[in-house]
């Protein structure tokens, strides 16, 4: 990102980079991790509508997958679709989730929730 | 002590206004890393960490820094509007999350706590099947890829039926149309306004369309 500088921002010289860097005095405090808390940090959650389909996928807000769990929520079935033995809910990658069921007939929907513990 | 020996740290930063709590940047890139005796553990620990990660930051501006960058993200507005010490910097590479991914978080100062509360609608789009097949919520950005188009239909003319829109395009007379799986859950308009002639932008580009639609149709 580039864009023009104004003449009066405070500028001094990092001796690391040996060059001219800009001095961030907008900052008054720092904080690292352990300095401060997290509320609600990552939740989130939809319906898949699996269609005439084997299965569909949701693209999700990126998650560690090592600390995330998602839970099915639930789901609509059609009602021609009176084999459909209901589906499941699978974290496959940090974005992305996927609903599975064991026909491909009748209209589905499919609702998860992914929740990140930190 | 020569550069060579230095180790390194990757931090990812989230700025926030210490008045409003709002988000100001994002950075994320590598930088030296802290040096903190062992035997300092505790507060003490936290107040060093504090002091070294305040030094640091100092060097990094929406301009530039010295440090190696992998990506930043910054709403320069606000960033020129803060006033000097106006800002909290916050340590947010726990997280794993993407840089951007903080830019509806408040910072509360006085409890120094960070909050997730606003939560964003999202409907989703297979690109291969042109099937609106997701309704999706989270208080992160969610990206397209390859195979979904996603669109923030966060406040607008989507957002009162969010949860019950699914359907699929078809070609009709030379234009997209939005077919609703269930016509009678939503008025009918709704359906009409999620139409464009470029497939790759059918929800997208639609969104104002859909808003002026719905605000004419109330008049």
């Amino acid at each position: 990102m580039s864009r023009q500088l104004n003449p009066s921002q405070v500028w001094t010289q990092y001796p690391v980079a040996s060059r001219l860097v800009e001095v961030n005095t907008k900052t008054g405090f720092s904080l690292t991790a352990g300095s401060y808390a997290v509320l609600a940090s990552s939740t989130q959650g939809g319906v898949i509508n699996v269609g005439s389909a084997y299965s569909n996928t949701a693209t999700i807000s990126s998650v560690t997958t090592t600390r995330a769990t998602v839970y099915y929520g639930g789901g609509t079935y059609a009602v021609a679709a009176g084999n459909d033995g209901g589906s499941r809910i699978t974290l496959t990658n940090a974005t992305t989730v996927t609903a599975n069921r064991g026909t491909n007939s009748g209209d589905q929907e499919t609702g998860y929730r992914v929740n990140e513990f930190f | 002590m020569n550069s060579s020996s230095v180790s390194t740290v990757t931090r990812h930063l989230a700025w926030f206004a210490v008045e409003t709590g709002t988000w100001i940047g994002e950075w994320c890139g590598t930088v030296p890393a802290p040096v903190v005796p062992p035997s300092v553990s505790g507060d003490a620990r936290l107040l060093r960490l504090n002091a070294w990660l305040q030094e640091l930051q100092s060097y990094i501006t929406p301009d530039g820094s010295p440090y190696e960058m992998e990506s930043q993200a910054w709403d320069l507005q606000r960033w020129d509007a803060c006033p000097v010490g106006g800002a909290v910097c916050v340590d947010v590479t726990t997280h794993g999350w993407p840089v951007g991914d903080f830019r509806w978080a408040t910072f509360n100062v006085v409890d120094r706590r960070l909050t997730f509360s606003e939560s964003h609608l999202y409907l989703q789009v297979s690109t291969d099947t042109l099937q609106l097949d997701v309704n999706h919520t989270s208080g992160r950005p969610v990206q397209t890829t390859d195979t979904k188009l996603v669109a923030d239909v966060t406040d607008t003319a989507f957002a009162p039926w969010h949860g019950q829109l699914f359907g699929r395009f078809v070609s009709k007379g030379g234009r997209l149309v939005f077919l609703p799986r269930d016509p009678g859950r939503f008025p009918e308009i709704v359906s009409h306004a999620v139409t464009d002639q470029h497939p790759a932008l059918a929800v997208l580009a639609s969104l104002d369309q859909a808003r002026l639609a719905l605000e004419s149709a109330h008049r």
